[in-house]
């Protein structure tokens, strides 16, 4: 290179590499961004246009059975101006919207003259009656825009906040919002047919003409009743703080349809500002895996009944209160006892009564029962992230897992799913499927979709169902359920006191409380399930759990008298 | 190419004279400049024109006659994505402005690119050592446009916060045509300064006869650019005089001291106006903790983020419609990231290395210093532009008003930088790349 001489090749190769390593440094952070992303910046920038705000379509209500509103959207305007293409002074610009946008002059000419932001917002949340007025100041002002937003709005604030739920810009979510976002968005016969391109993105044609009132997405009607929503949730809160619960769960079912009437859990969030943490929102009544304990008594008495294997006199010998089992293992009675009937087992909660009930159906019956009345799969309840429990224990029986599942030990089942069992003897036999549907309706009212109940098997013969009933009836007039007795009406229910194992720590003496059951036990309405986990200050769920069974029981069956029971019209038949 | 030939035969007889005139107007016939002027004969057998007329040098330099394929082929990847871009990312915009007419900045923008196009061919076929003629007269155009920016009538400034005025362009007449001229500004400060250092290299050793006076020269462009206020393209400029020097043999001290009063300079620039202290103060802020960071940023990054690792699709961006500012300029390629995701990303800015890494190849072999330090300012002006632009797109750097080269909308941008393209291919056909191998 004699001709170039004076050119420093190194210096040369030496920017060559910054310039390059810049670069490098520059798809390393892209990859960052896009790739690797922790999800933040999207979370909290709230990649705010998300695909129901903007969509064309208005989505559709959430209705409870009677009609109340618990969910709706409302379209909002909200003005912005771009300073950069705006010509005209801004104070003339900001004295003309002031009366529109009802904003002071002040604060307009503030947001106008801010020209490092190059996009500023006027004013959001405005009235959509608003949007002639609107449009004719965005003609006439260059660098005037607005869009028209959705509101999703919640009138009952954090009423049946876990049942209904929401849905985020990614189409991630929980409760109806999630489950039914096709249908609340959709406007077609049929269903399904969004008007959202691949992304999920708005209609492009949205900022031309920024009305879009045509289409209406479809309404969801469910099968809560918002007054028993209401007594499940006021009374489950104030359980909850009186006896310092972190959480717990109310179920109300119509017993011959598995409607579910109400959900409530604690602690709840209200659904307008859903500010709560993550695990606030979670749905503990078909979310929560716990274990039972001797409220899961019934599966194995019923199951000796109906195999014909034992009858409600055949009696067991309880042991006096301690039995041994294999590896050293002991199992005591509260209150030691000899021989009971098995009436006797479940009214005094026996659990060595139980574990020789058990071996008397032997352990491939009990599992085939087990399964039977719905436990370890989804009860196919339409709401989402439903927990299928574990069933591990039952599948590869020990003798120590066989000691203790009996009474409600070493599996895991969702509340839903236990009183949804519970529901069975209510029934006469049936296991139904839970659903907290109606029915879905376009906008002008036409059923769409309507659910009926579904019956899933035959579990129990019906004349040992009614047996069951009576002993039930009996645990609550005689046995541990006392003071869940409900005035006017007979009570058939079981409670369950349930230890907590924790990973790596086994029973740490923590407990969940529950207590279920139906009434009026001769032609059951309602079947409702409390639980309560890791209370403080009591020993037994007969203390806790039954004195919220009783206020939620007695105000449901108030106001169902009221009301005359019209509510449960659908029944098997229809 | 049969045109060419044609051509070639006309230039070459007037060789001689144009070669009188450099003659005439260097200072000293360095060794240098005596090589690289081509005394050999036309060649007739080659039939590759005048090319080969300018060329042919007796030490045995041999031109390729060929401009470089790579180039030309990355700038005209470049160009069309940013078409594509430009028109995914402004007819909303320009939908919203212009009542429904959703391909005016599209329009503006091919036309400026086909403008660009043409003109980066025909200044492809100019020989750039013409340049040194006219280096000064380029230098003081510069100066004027600068100036102009300012003048009431010509200027178009728009009115700013606080009171601040941005003085970015000329208009011309009556027409809607507007010209940025620190586009022109740029390249002709590095013309100036290859051309100062080519001249005499061993001048720019000493510090009062070659490094104050070019020193003075960009403190004067960097003043007048950064008075507009445009410090994005003053920072720019400044790094891009310093890496020319420095290619060019300043000594190392001298390199240092200068780097030193750049960072003072800077410092105190950046203390003096709030606007641009609360600008670094978000951004040292946002490099702490990165949730508290600016609006724009906030949305780029949200953007980029909701791309992914295959994008939400072409025309697919939801932040353009109305969260991000300029989506079809300063941040063009946050949208580009949200529709063709890290894949489009990482492809662009793979581009620009290949671009970078081409020009500084360029450099390195061409035929004289000015040529070397030509093209190193060149590409050094695109690369660092890009550089610039996306590390402000992914908060690597402080948020500036600057545009991607190629892709962004913008006619004085788009028009320079393809000019720009242009004398790097005509650098590029001196090459004696082949003539070494």
């Amino acid at each position: 290179m004699k001709n170039n001489s004076h050119l420093s090749i190194p210096r040369l190769v030496l920017t060559l590499i910054v310039l390059q390593v810049g670069f490098l440094l520059l798809l390393g952070k892209l990859f960052n961004v896009q790739i690797a992303g922790d999800g933040t910046s999207r979370e909290s920038a709230g990649h705010m246009l998300s695909s129901n705000r903007l969509s064309k379509v208005k989505r559709g209500k959430i209705l409870d059975r009677h009609g109340a509103v618990l969910g709706l959207s409302r379209h909002r305007l909200a003005v912005y101006a771009d300073p950069k293409y705006m010509k005209a002074d801004p104070k003339a610009v900001a004295r003309k919207l002031a009366p529109v946008l009802g904003a002071s002059e002040a604060e307009l000419l503030a947001q106008l003259t801010r020209k490092s932001k190059q996009f500023v917002w006027l004013k959001k949340g405005l009235d959509y009656e608003l949007h002639d007025e609107v449009r004719t100041l965005q003609k006439d002002i260059r660098g005037l825009g607005y869009v028209v937003e959705q509101q999703r709005s919640y009138p009952k604030g954090s009423l049946a906040s876990h049942v209904i739920g929401h849905i985020n810009a990614e189409n991630k979510g929980e409760g109806i919002e999630y489950q039914y976002n096709d249908y609340l968005l959709s406007t077609q016969a049929g269903g399904g047919q969004l008007h959202t391109n691949a992304a999920g993105a708005a209609p492009i044609d949205l900022l031309k003409n920024g009305d879009s009132t045509e289409d209406y997405g479809y309404s969801v009607i469910l099968t809560l009743d918002e007054y028993i929503q209401y007594i499940a949730e006021k009374e489950l809160a104030a359980a909850c703080q009186k006896w310092q619960a972190p959480r717990g769960t109310v179920i109300v079912l119509a017993s011959q349809t598995a409607e579910i009437l109400a959900l409530a859990n604690y602690p709840s969030y209200d659904l307008n500002t859903a500010d709560s943490s993550d695990e606030a929102k979670r749905n503990l009544g078909v979310w929560l895996a716990y274990e039972p304990g001797s409220i899961f008594k019934i599966v194995a008495s019923s199951a000796a009944l109906n195999e014909g294997i034992m009858n409600s006199d055949s009696s067991v010998f309880c042991e006096n209160g301690r039995f041994r089992l294999m590896k050293g293992r002991v199992i005591r009675d509260v209150s030691p006892k000899g021989w009971l009937t098995l009436e006797e087992v479940l009214h005094k909660s026996s659990n060595i009564g139980m574990i020789k009930i058990v071996r008397q159906i032997g352990p491939q019956l009990f599992s085939d029962y087990i399964e039977k009345y719905g436990f370890g799969r989804k009860t196919g309840v339409d709401l989402p992230y439903e927990h299928s429990g574990n069933l591990y224990t039952v599948k590869h029986w020990d003798m120590n897992s066989l000691g203790a599942v009996p009474f409600g030990q070493g599996i895991l089942v969702t509340p839903l799913q236990m009183v949804n069992a519970l529901n069975v003897i209510a029934t006469g036999g049936k296991l139904l499927r839970p659903y907290i549907t109606r029915e879905i309706r376009d906008h002008s009212r036409t059923v769409i979709k309507k659910m009926y109940p579904i019956e899933v098997q035959q579990v129990l013969r019906p004349e040992i169902a009614a047996q069951m009933k009576e002993i039930l009836v009996g645990v609550v007039e005689g046995g541990s359920g006392r003071r869940a007795q409900v005035e006017g009406y007979r009570v058939a229910g079981k409670t369950g006191t349930a230890q907590k194992a924790e990973i790596g720590k086994g029973y740490t003496g923590k407990e969940t409380m529950s207590f279920m059951g139906f009434l009026p036990a001769e032609a059951p309405v309602v079947s409702i399930i409390v639980m309560l986990d890791e209370p403080k200050g009591a020993r037994f769920s007969g203390q806790i759990a039954g004195p919220l069974f009783k206020a939620v029981a007695t105000q449901t069956m108030q106001y169902l008298k009221q009301t005359e029971f019209s509510v449960f019209s659908a029944s098997l038949a229809e | 190419m049969r045109w060419s030939r044609n051509r070639g035969q006309g230039r070459h007889k007037a060789l001689p004279l144009r070669h009188n005139k450099w003659q005439r107007a260097s200072t000293a016939a360095s060794p240098v400049q005596q090589r690289s002027l081509g005394r050999k004969p036309f060649n007739q057998k080659s039939g590759r024109g005048w090319k080969s007329g300018w060329d042919g040098q007796a030490q045995g330099t041999a031109p390729t006659g060929r401009m470089d394929r790579w180039l030309l082929m990355l700038t005209c990847c470049l160009v069309a994505i940013g078409i594509l871009m430009v028109y995914s990312s402004s007819h909303l915009l320009s939908s919203r402005l212009y009542d429904g007419y959703s391909y005016r900045y599209l329009r503006i923008h091919i036309i400026a690119c086909s403008i660009g196009l043409i003109g980066m061919l025909v200044v492809s076929y100019l020989p750039y050592r013409i340049y040194t003629l006219y280096a000064n007269f380029f230098l003081i155009l510069g100066f004027v446009g600068l100036l102009l920016v300012f003048v009431p009538f010509l200027g178009t400034g728009v009115q700013g916060a606080e009171g601040g005025r941005f003085n970015r362009w000329i208009r011309i007449g009556n027409s809607p045509v507007n010209i940025q001229p620190v586009e022109f500004a740029k390249i002709a400060l590095v013309i100036h300064v290859a051309n100062f250092v080519s001249r005499n290299p061993q001048r720019v050793k000493s510090f009062l006869n070659g490094v104050l006076p070019n020193v003075l020269i960009l403190a004067a462009a960097f003043g007048l650019v950064a008075s507009q206020p445009d410090f994005g393209s003053a920072f720019l400029l400044a790094l891009t005089v310093c890496i020319v020097l420095f290619i060019g043999g300043i000594r190392i001290m001298h390199a240092v001291a200068l780097a030193g009063a750049g960072g003072g300079l800077l410092g105190l620039l950046i203390i003096r106006d709030p606007y641009r202290l609360q600008r670094f103060s978000d951004y040292f802020a946002m490099l702490k903790s990165p949730d508290a960071t600016n609006y724009q940023l906030t949305h780029s990054l949200s953007a980029l983020e909701w791309g992914g690792l295959f994008g939400a699709g072409i025309d697919s961006s939801v932040m353009k419609i109305v969260r991000l500012p300029y989506p079809h300029t300063d941040f063009i390629f946050a949208v580009l990231g949200e529709e063709f995701g890290f894949l489009g990303t990482a492809g662009v800015t793979m581009l620009f290395m290949l671009f970078v890494w081409r020009g500084v190849h360029i450099a390195r072999y061409a035929s004289d210093l000015f040529g070397s330090l030509l093209a190193t300012g060149i590409t050094t002006l695109i690369g660092l532009q890009a550089f610039i632009n996306i590390g402000v797109v992914t908060g690597i750097l402080p948020t500036k008003g600057i545009t991607l080269p190629f892709i962004s909308y913008g006619g004085s941008s788009i028009l320079f930088s393809l000019l720009g393209v242009g004398i790097l291919l005509n650098v590029s056909r001196f090459s004696s790349f082949l003539a070494e191998k």
